[in-house]
């Protein structure tokens, strides 16, 4: 757990492109929350391959999601379901049905429906979120929290040398 | 944007890609066996899946499509299916394609493993299965007469029956007219006849005698309606003893009848009449029996039904969209198919086309047709064209044209062997919802037909008969339903045959018929001797009806 602590806090303090990071966020967001057996699985993979995304940001924040898509499976499951049964989005879905394509990426499932309804709606903010967030912690708040004492009591911790173990 | 590409993740992708490249061949093998074995609700199991991306088309190799009732064995086997599909296609569980080839066909073959998917099988199945698939022998009447005690049981006796039939109904007639003469023959009635006759009589002087007249009148009509009873009574009863005479013949007649109904229940009627029907019917029969098992297990296939709305953490549920075109698991348009027949017992190997091969007609609208060539080392040539039809009815037609069919050491049946013979058939059959409808003609040459067992061994003049044979023309006509086939077969062999057979059967089956009718007589002596009594006890009832109408009379003349 101080492992990954240590590994975000790196990351932030580091100089990494926020944008980057904020990429790997949505990222571990989409593939966390999307089911397995779904097509649109291997796209994300290929995407974060392809796309600057921090990876080690990327797999922190998959394998909190992972937890996530199974606290709120109930959640995700009744909003694919709704769009799914939703009348006027009926023609959509049929004209997609049609297409070998879109039945191997199982978009007809409510969780897979619910999970990219989810990842679509978060996409931007999340991306957006991060990166201020990014820049206003490198900005105002590291400074800021290095004047705490307690930090500078970290500094000399195991934490700390764990922190400066893990390289740039 | 281009400070968000990874160059070097492109290759981390292309890596993916190839991987998924090499993942793709067993998900479309897990992807086809798990679709089959849900459509065909049997184990589908596939040995290997290639796909071609150059063409594009897919090679299936060691289909095997498991025998629900016997699960090591294998309904359906093919070697190797070629389909001209696109692999993303064929991921989505449904191999549709204008061309297939089809190698290896065969049928009802062993398993390696089981291919059970639920239901479980007992030995007790197995077993069924063995005692079902025996057959029948043949038995000609006279050579194997059943035996006269198990025949002859008082219990299901026609005339027993008989007898106790016409003693219920003498039983009950007799109390009904004992009924009818005793309200008739009442003694107080006919004390008030006599003393209203005794006032009448008595009646003096003019208007005494006028008083009596309407007295008189009622009394005659009283005594008229008894006299009109009385014919009633007697024609009836004229009647019932007409029907007592006929039953109480019929009766004595019963155990030569019922000897013959026995016999004909057994088999023992018409004699040789249809050797043929024996030689070859079995043997037709067994073929019909193969062609329902290898029919019944079409269009079984059940269409895609909604699936259960359970929802399963992280599994969630499909919802289903009317597809413009619902597609079927397999529809091959035009096919090459190879294969052998001799999992059957049909000993033949094929080759030929198909087309519209599928597991749900419904949705192809179409009925899938084959023209086969029959491939077998004994025969010149053999074509085979199969309709089968499941979109409404099932109607599956078949016709085949063998000419030259060497046929060697064929068992016909329990004793009977076509040595050898050459054969040219030609047969059209077909069914409709299991009704079941065709001809078989054969025309064999060069026959050598001999009997196996000791059945002619009392009888060599028939032996002889069979062994100068040379020549069998047989005409099968098919009726009834797959499970109960009705084969008529009439051929030159019956006239031969029966000529012999029937003369060295005529004694035996009379003596035979004899003893049962004696058996019969002997069992029912008390019941046949006691019918008379009967008879003679209801006619002593004739006498009282007389003697009421006489009475009657008397009294009607005196007035």
């Amino acid at each position: 757990m101080l492992t990954i602590f240590a590994k975000l806090l790196k990351l932030l303090n580091s100089d990494q492109n926020p944008s980057h990071l904020a990429l790997a966020v949505c990222f571990g967001l989409a593939i966390g929350l999307m089911p397995g057996f779904s097509m649109f699985l291997l796209f994300l993979f290929i995407l974060v391959c392809v796309f600057k995304a921090n990876l080690t940001l990327f797999l922190l924040v998959w394998g909190l999601f992972e937890g996530v898509a199974y606290i709120f499976d109930p959640a995700l499951h009744q909003v694919g379901y709704n769009l799914l049964t939703n009348p006027s989005l009926a023609e959509l879905w049929g004209g997609l049905i049609q297409s070998s394509f879109w039945k191997l990426t199982a978009f007809n499932n409510s969780l897979v429906m619910g999970a990219t309804a989810t990842i679509l709606v978060l996409w931007v903010p999340v991306y957006l979120l991060t990166i201020l967030f990014v820049k206003k912690y490198r900005g105002n708040v590291q400074k800021f929290v290095e004047k705490f004492k307690i930090v500078q009591m970290l500094k000399g911790s195991k934490f700390y040398k764990l922190y400066e173990g893990l390289g740039a | 944007m281009k400070g968000m590409i990874r160059w070097s993740g492109l290759g981390v992708a292309a890596v993916l890609v190839i991987l998924a490249y090499f993942v793709i061949e067993p998900l479309l093998k897990f992807v086809i066996e798990q679709a089959g074995t849900r459509a065909l609700s049997t184990k589908v199991s596939l040995h290997e899946v290639s796909v071609d991306w150059a063409k594009p088309s897919l090679a299936l190799t060691g289909l095997e499509v498991a025998d629900k009732k016997q699960p090591m064995r294998n309904q359906l086997e093919v070697d190797e299916i070629s389909v001209s599909i696109d692999a993303f296609e064929a991921l989505s569980g449904h191999l549709i394609s204008d061309q297939a080839k089809l190698k290896g066909i065969q049928f009802n073959t062993e398993r390696t493993t089981s291919g059970e998917i639920g239901d479980i099988v007992t030995l007790d199945n197995v077993d069924d299965k063995v005692t079902e698939s025996a057959g029948e022998a043949l038995s000609l009447p006279g050579l194997d007469l059943p035996d006269i005690d198990e025949l002859v049981k008082k219990e299901n006796s026609l005339t027993y029956q008989r007898y106790q039939a016409l003693k219920q109904y003498v039983d009950a007639n007799k109390e009904a007219f004992k009924q009818r003469i005793d309200a008739l023959k009442d003694e107080k009635k006919i004390d008030d006849y006599k003393a209203r006759f005794k006032e009448i009589k008595s009646a003096k002087g003019f208007m005494g005698k006028l008083k009596m007249v309407s007295k008189a009148k009622d009394l005659k009509e009283d005594i008229d309606g008894d006299l009109k009873e009385a014919k009633q009574l007697r024609k009836d009863f004229d009647k019932t003893v007409a029907e007592i005479k006929r039953r109480v013949a019929e009766l004595k007649d019963s155990p030569k009848q019922e000897a013959d109904h026995l016999l004909h229940k057994v088999g023992v009627e018409g004699g040789t009449d249809q050797v043929a029907q024996m030689l070859f019917g079995p043997e037709l029969k067994g073929y019909l029996k193969q062609l329902k098992e290898m029919t019944s297990g079409m269009g079984e296939a059940k269409a895609s039904e909604p699936e259960e709305v359970v929802v399963e953490r992280g599994k969630g549920i499909f919802v289903r969209f009317d597809q413009e075109r619902p597609q079927p698991l397999v529809w091959f348009k035009k096919a090459e198919v190879s294969g052998d027949f001799s999992g059957l017992g049909v000993p033949f190997g094929f080759n030929g086309t198909a087309s519209d091969i599928t597991d749900q007609q419904k949705l192809t609208d179409k009925p899938t047709s084959l023209d086969l060539k029959l491939l077998n080392d004994q025969v010149k040539s053999a074509d085979l064209a199969v309709s089968v039809d499941l979109r409404k009815q099932s109607i599956i037609a078949l016709e085949t044209n063998m000419q030259g069919y060497q046929v060697d050491k064929l068992p016909l049946s329990g004793d009977f062997e076509l040595s050898k013979g050459l054969a040219d058939i030609v047969a059209k059959i077909k069914t409709q919802d299991e009704q079941l409808s065709g001809t078989v003609n054969m025309d064999m040459s060069a026959v050598s037909l001999t009997s196996t067992g000791d059945m002619f061994e009392k009888y060599p003049s028939a032996k002889d008969a069979l062994a100068s044979i040379s020549n069998i023309d047989a005409d099968a006509t098919l009726s009834g339903s797959l499970d109960q086939p009705g084969v008529a077969i009439k051929s030159n062999l019956d006239d031969v045959l029966s000529s012999v057979l029937n003369k060295a059967l005529e004694g035996q089956l009379a003596t035979y018929k004899a003893e049962v009718t004696e058996r019969l007589d002997a069992m029912l002596q008390d019941e046949l001797s006691d019918a008379d009594t009967i008879k003679a006890d209801y006619l002593g009832m004739s006498g009282d009806i007389d003697g009421t109408k006489k009475l009657l009379n008397d009294l009607l003349g005196g007035l």
